[in-house]
C-alpha cells in the first residue's frame, strides 16, 4: 500500500509536469503566435490591443501575444535585452537608432544601435507598406541602405498650457525666453505652479523637455546640427552656448512644482488635467491621457522658447515607437504580416487618432486630441536627432544616459556649476569620440 | 559502516544524490566560476557576435579609465551596508530588550515587527513608495506640519537614507527574534546576582546580557553585513539605482540588463562585489568569533 | 518550540515604559503602513487626489475587483503557487537525498561535497552566467525552467539543515532498517523524512517564502505575461497604473493579504527558524 502511495504521488508529479509542458508557449506549435513587446504609453497600449484583436479576427489561426513593462528607462530595457538574447519577441518596440556615432565601437553604441549594426533586426526593404511612408522619417531606422524599422510617427516636445488658467491671469503663449520667465513669474506670484514635470521612475531624463528645446534654440543656430558638430569636434560640451543652455535650464526649473524629482512621470497628465499647474512640460504622447483625465479641459501648445529671438524658437519633433522584427524570430513571416496589417490605412489611422502622434504615413486625414491642441504646430519642427546625440549605455560614465541627466539635476541643485558639468561631459565625451 | 548499503541499494544511494549534485554544480558552481571567466571577455550577449578574451581590460576600464561609476557604486554600497548592519543591530537589540519586559500585547507587537519577513520586496517596496509619495502621501503630510517638504525617493540627499530605512524596516523583526532567543538563554541567576549587587539595568545589559548573547550577535552582524552587501532587489523597486542608490549589485544588474550590452563589464562589477563581500565576511567572522572565545 | 518569554527571574509587574515604546514602534511603523495601504485601496481616485491621508468615504470595494481583473491576478496567483510548490518540494527532496549519505559519510567524497557547499556560501551569485545558461539549457521563459532555476536556494539551505539534523538520528536506525530489508528510497521517504518533520516545516516555509517573493528571478528569466508570478505581475501593474494609486494600492493589498494570513498562521515556524539559525552557529 505504501508503495502504491509513492507511485501515485510520482505519477501525479509526472502528470503535472507534462501539464506544465503543454501549458508553456513552446508547446503551442499549431497556432501562429506573434510576440509583440513595447514600453508603456497608455493610449498606444490601448489602441495596440484593439488592433491586435482586429488582426486576430482578420487572420484566423494567428494570436498576438502583447507584452509591456513599466517604462523605457528601466524595466523595458531589461525586457528588450532578454528578448534579443533569448529570442522571446518577434516584433519589438524601439526608438529609431539613428544617429549612429561617427566612429563606432562597442563602447559608444547604445544597445539598439549595436543590435541594428549586428543583424539582430530583419531588413524590411521591399515590404509592401514601405512606399507609403515618409522616407525622411524612416531614415531614422536605416543603416547601410537597409531599413530596419517601421517608425510609427513623431511626437512634439514642448509646453502644453491650460487655456483657462492663462486667460484668468491675462497671459498669452510667450514667444521669447524672457517672456517665458515673465509668464512663470506672474503665475508664481498668484500661487499657481507654473510648470509640471515628473522625474520619478524615469529619472532626470525627463528634464529633456527643457534641455532639448534650449539646445535647439541657443546652440543649433551657432553650430548647425549639434549632434554632428559634437561627433566631429566642431563644438564641445564646454561651448558657451551650452553653458547658456544650462543656466537657462536652471532658471526654468525653479518654476517646476515642488519635489518634481519624486513625482512619478505617470502622474503628469492627470495632474495637469486637474489644474495642478498652468503648463505641462511633456511630449504630445501624453495629450491623449490628458484629454481622457479631463475631457472638458482646453489646452494649447507652444514650443518652449529658449532664445530671445523669436525666429530661432522652433518646435521639436521626436520620432517615437518603431517596430522592428527580430532576425532570429521563428515567426518572421507572421510578424511581417502583422506590420503590413498595422500599416494599412484604416488601422494606422486608428493608431494616429488614439495616440495623437503625427503620422509618418503619407496622406490620409486624421483627428486627435493632440492635433487639435497643437493646431498649426502639429507635425512641424526640427527632428531631435539633429540636436541631441544618442548616449551610449556603457563606456564613459558621465555620458551614459542615466548619469548625463543626473548631472543636470545636480547642477540645478547646486552641487556643480554649469561650467564644471560642461567640463565633466567634455572629458567623458573625448573617450567616446576617440 | 558503508557496508550497510550494498549492491542495488548502494546504486540507489548514488542515484538519489545525483539530481542534487548536478543542480548544485550546474546552477551554483558553474555560474560562480563563469562570472570570473566572463569578466575577462567582451561578451555582449548579441547573437552571432564573437566573444573575445580581452584580459583585464574590463577591470582597467572600470578602475582606471573610467572609475567614476565603480567608485560611486562602492561608496553607495559601503554606506548602505555599514548603516544597515549597525543601525539594524542596535535597533534590534533595543527591540529585543523591550520584548523581554512584561506588558499586555507583547506577543502582538512582536508579531507586527516580525511580519515583513513574509511580505517580500515587491509588497514592501510599493507600500513604502505609496507612503513616501511626495504629493500628499502620509510622510509628506507629516513633514508639511513642520513646513517642510521633500522629494523623498527622488531626492539626491534622502533617497539612500530612505532605502536604508526600508531595508532595516524589513529585516528588523528577524534580527530582533534572534537576539531575543539569545537573551532567553542567559541564566536567570546571573540577573538575580547582579540585582542584589545593585547594578543598574544599563550595567546589567552591558556586563551580562550583551556578552552572553555573543553568538546571536555574530549571526546577526554576519547576516546583515553579507546580506546588505549583495542585496539590490528592494533598491530595484524603490529607486532603480537612481539618486545615488547605485550599489554594486544594482550597478551590476543595470549594466547587464538595462541599457548596456556590456555583460563582461557587468561580470567585472560582480567580481568586485564578491571580493568585497568575501573580505568583509572573513574579517567579521574572525573578529566576532574571537570575541565569543574571549568572553 | 522555544519560548520567547522573558527569563523567569525577572517576572515582575508590567513595564509600562516598554509597553509604550514597543507599542509605538509596532503600531505606528508596522501596522501603520499596512493600514494606510488598505485605506488608499478603499478610496476613490478623486478622494485620493484631494485628500490622500483620510478615512475612505465611500468605501470603494470595487477597487479590489478591478485590480484583480485588470492585473489578471488569477493567472499570476496560480503561477506563484505552482512555482513555489514544486521548487520547495523538489529542492528539499533533492537536499535530503544528498544530505543523508554525506551526513553519514556513506560515500567517498562526502567531505568534499560538504566543503563544496560551504564554499558556495561565499561564491558570487552569477546572475549573468545564469541568464546565459538558462537560454542554452532551454530554461528561459518557461515554467519548468523557472522551477529548475529556483531549486538552488532550497537545495543549499536544506542541505545544511538536513546534514545537521540527520546526525542526531542514531545510525542504529539505518542498520535495523537495512536488516528488515527496507529499500533505500523507502527508508528515506517513509522513515527519515517523517523524523525530520519539525525542521522540514521550518525549512520549507523559508524556502517557499523565498521563491514566492523573488522579483529579480522573474524579471530576468521570464518574458511572457502569462508565466509571471505575482511579484512580477504586481510590478508590471505598478508600471502601467501609477497614475491611479487607489487601484494600485488595491493590487498591492491583494498580494499582501495572503502573505499576512500565512504569516499569522505560520509565524511559529518562522520564529523557530530564526531561533535555530542563531543557536546552530
Amino acid at each position: 500500500m505504501k508503495k502504491r502511495a509513492v507511485a501515485a504521488s510520482v505519477s501525479t508529479l509526472l502528470a503535472l509536469s507534462t501539464g506544465l509542458a503543454v501549458a508553456s508557449p513552446a508547446g503551442a506549435a499549431t497556432k501562429q503566435v506573434i510576440n509583440l513587446i513595447t514600453w508603456v504609453n497608455p493610449p498606444a497600449v490601448t489602441v495596440l490591443k484593439k488592433i491586435n484583436a482586429e488582426f486576430e479576427k482578420a487572420n484566423p489561426g494567428y494570436t498576438v501575444n502583447y507584452q509591456t513593462t513599466a517604462d523605457v528607462s528601466g524595466g523595458y530595457a531589461t525586457m528588450q535585452q532578454t528578448a534579443v538574447q533569448g529570442g522571446t519577441a518577434d516584433i519589438m518596440g524601439t526608438f529609431p537608432f539613428q544617429p549612429l556615432p561617427f566612429n563606432m565601437s562597442q563602447n559608444n553604441l547604445t544597445p539598439t544601435q549595436l543590435w541594428a549594426v549586428h543583424n539582430v533586426f530583419a531588413p524590411l526593404n521591399g515590404q509592401p507598406w514601405v512606399k507609403n511612408f515618409n522616407p525622411s522619417v524612416l531614415s531614422g531606422d536605416m543603416y547601410k541602405g537597409k531599413l530596419y524599422g517601421l517608425v510609427t510617427g513623431v511626437y512634439q516636445q514642448g509646453v502644453f498650457y491650460n487655456k483657462a488658467i492663462f486667460a484668468k491671469y491675462h497671459l498669452v503663449p510667450p514667444k521669447t525666453y524672457n517672456g517665458l520667465i515673465h509668464t512663470a513669474q506672474v503665475l508664481a506670484a498668484h500661487h499657481v505652479t507654473p510648470f509640471f514635470d515628473g522625474l520619478q521612475n524615469v529619472g532626470p531624463l525627463y528634464l529633456m523637455f527643457i534641455t532639448n528645446p534650449l539646445m535647439q534654440d541657443i546652440w543649433m543656430p551657432k553650430v548647425g546640427n549639434v549632434n554632428t558638430a559634437l561627433w566631429t569636434n566642431k563644438t564641445k560640451w564646454t561651448d558657451p552656448a551650452f553653458i547658456k543652455v544650462m543656466v537657462r535650464e536652471r532658471a526654468i526649473m525653479k518654476y517646476l512644482e515642488p519635489n518634481f524629482t519624486g513625482v512619478p512621470w505617470q502622474a503628469m497628465p492627470g495632474a495637469f488635467a486637474n489644474g495642478k499647474a498652468a503648463m505641462l512640460l511633456d511630449g504630445s504622447w501624453d495629450l491623449a491621457s490628458v484629454a481622457q483625465a479631463n475631457p472638458h479641459m482646453k489646452m494649447g501648445y507652444f514650443p518652449l522658447p529658449g532664445s530671445n529671438n523669436p525666429k530661432l524658437n522652433q518646435s521639436l519633433l521626436q520620432p517615437d515607437l518603431t517596430f522592428v522584427v527580430l532576425n532570429n524570430s521563428p515567426h518572421k513571416a507572421a510578424a511581417l504580416k502583422w506590420l503590413d496589417f498595422f500599416a494599412s490605412p484604416k488601422i494606422y489611422a486608428q493608431y494616429v487618432d488614439a495616440t495623437g502622434i503625427s503620422p509618418s504615413r503619407v496622406g490620409g486625414a486624421y483627428s486627435s486630441a493632440a492635433s487639435r491642441a497643437l493646431g498649426p504646430w502639429f507635425g512641424k519642427g526640427v527632428m531631435l536627432d539633429r540636436i541631441f546625440p544618442q548616449l551610449p549605455g556603457s563606456g564613459s560614465y558621465y555620458v551614459q544616459p542615466k548619469n548625463w541627466w543626473q548631472l543636470q539635476l545636480e547642477m540645478y541643485q547646486g552641487k556643480y556649476t554649469p561650467q564644471k558639468v560642461a567640463s565633466m561631459y567634455q572629458s567623458a565625451w573625448q573617450q567616446v569620440v576617440k | 559502516m558503508a557496508s550497510l548499503y550494498r549492491g542495488r541499494d548502494r546504486v540507489q544511494l548514488y542515484i538519489g544524490m545525483l539530481p542534487g549534485l548536478l543542480l548544485y554544480v550546474l546552477f551554483g558552481v558553474v555560474p560562480s566560476v563563469a562570472t570570473a571567466v566572463i569578466s575577462v571577455t567582451n561578451y555582449s550577449g548579441i547573437p552571432g557576435l564573437p566573444v573575445n578574451f580581452i584580459g583585464l581590460q574590463n577591470y582597467v576600464q572600470a578602475f582606471v579609465l573610467d572609475s567614476t561609476g565603480i567608485v560611486g557604486a562602492i561608496r553607495d554600497t559601503l554606506v548602505f551596508a555599514v548603516s544597515v548592519t549597525v543601525v539594524q543591530n542596535v535597533a534590534a537589540l533595543g527591540m529585543a530588550h523591550l520584548f523581554t519586559r512584561r506588558y499586555p500585547g507583547r506577543a502582538v507587537f512582536r508579531s507586527l515587527v516580525f511580519m515583513p519577513a513574509a511580505l517580500g520586496v515587491t509588497v514592501i517596496g510599493l507600500t513604502w513608495a505609496l507612503i513616501l509619495n511626495p504629493s500628499g502621501g502620509p510622510a509628506a503630510s507629516l513633514l508639511a506640519l513642520w513646513g517642510g517638504s521633500s522629494a523623498f525617493l527622488g531626492s539626491n540627499r534622502f533617497a539612500l537614507p530612505l532605502v536604508i530605512f526600508v531595508q532595516i524596516w524589513a529585516s528588523l523583526g528577524f534580527t530582533t527574534i534572534v537576539y531575543l532567543a539569545g537573551m532567553n538563554t542567559v541564566p536567570g541567576e546571573l540577573y538575580e546576582a547582579a540585582k542584589i549587587d545593585g547594578a543598574s539595568s544599563w550595567v546589567i545589559f552591558r556586563r551580562i546580557t550583551f556578552p552572553m548573547i555573543a553568538p546571536s550577535t555574530t549571526v546577526n552582524v554576519l547576516l546583515a553585513a553579507v546580506g546588505s552587501l549583495n542585496t539590490y532587489d528592494l533598491i530595484y523597486v524603490l529607486t532603480d539605482g537612481l539618486y545615488h542608490t547605485n550599489t554594486l549589485g544594482m550597478y551590476m544588474f543595470n549594466t547587464a540588463f538595462e541599457g548596456s550590452s556590456n555583460l563582461g563589464l557587468a561580470a567585472t562589477i560582480n567580481m568586485v562585489e564578491f571580493a568585497i563581500t568575501l573580505a568583509v565576511a572573513l574579517t567579521l567572522q574572525k573578529v566576532l568569533r574571537k570575541r565569543e572565545e574571549v568572553l | 518550540m522555544i519560548s520567547l518569554g522573558k527569563p523567569a527571574s525577572l517576572r515582575e509587574k508590567p513595564s509600562w515604559g516598554a509597553f509604550a515604546l514597543a507599542g509605538v514602534v509596532a503600531v505606528v511603523f508596522y501596522l501603520g503602513p499596512i493600514a494606510y495601504l488598505l485605506a488608499v485601496a478603499l478610496q476613490s481616485p478623486a478622494q485620493f487626489l484631494n485628500n490622500p491621508v483620510s478615512f475612505p468615504r465611500p468605501l470603494m470595494w470595487s477597487n479590489f475587483t478591478s485590480a484583480w481583473s485588470q492585473a489578471t491576478m488569477g493567472t499570476y496567483f496560480s503561477n506563484s503557487v505552482l512555482y513555489t510548490f514544486f521548487s520547495t518540494v523538489l529542492s528539499l527532496l533533492f537536499a535530503a537525498l544528498l544530505a543523508f549519505p554525506v551526513s553519514r559519510r556513506y560515500v567517498r567524497g562526502s567531505q568534499v561535497i560538504y566543503l563544496l557547499f560551504l564554499a558556495g556560501m561565499f561564491l558570487p551569485v552569477g546572475l549573468v552566467p545564469l541568464f546565459i545558461e538558462s537560454r542554452m539549457l532551454d530554461l528561459y521563459n518557461n515554467r519548468i525552467g523557472y522551477i529548475v532555476l529556483h531549486l538552488q536556494y532550497g537545495l543549499t539551505f536544506g542541505f545544511f539543515i538536513f546534514v545537521g539534523y540527520f546526525r542526531t538520528i542514531p545510525v542504529e536506525l539505518d542498520e535495523s532498517a537495512a536488516m528488515d530489508g527496507c529499500g533505500y528510497f523507502h527508508y528515506i521517504w517513509r522513515i527519515l523524512i517523517p523524523l525530520v518533520k519539525p525542521v522540514l516545516a521550518t525549512v520549507g516555509i523559508y524556502v517557499a517564502i523565498n521563491v514566492w517573493n523573488d522579483l529579480i528571478g522573474p524579471v530576468v528569466f521570464l518574458a511572457s505575461n502569462q508565466l509571471f508570478p505575482l511579484t512580477r505581475g504586481l510590478y508590471t501593474f505598478y508600471g502601467s497604473n501609477q497614475s491611479d494609486w487607489t487601484l494600485l494600492a488595491a493590487g498591492v493589498f491583494i498580494v499582501a493579504a495572503p502573505l499576512i494570513i500565512a504569516f499569522v498562521l505560520l509565524q511559529r515556524y518562522l520564529v523557530a527558524g530564526a531561533v535555530a539559525g542563531s543557536l546552530k552557529s
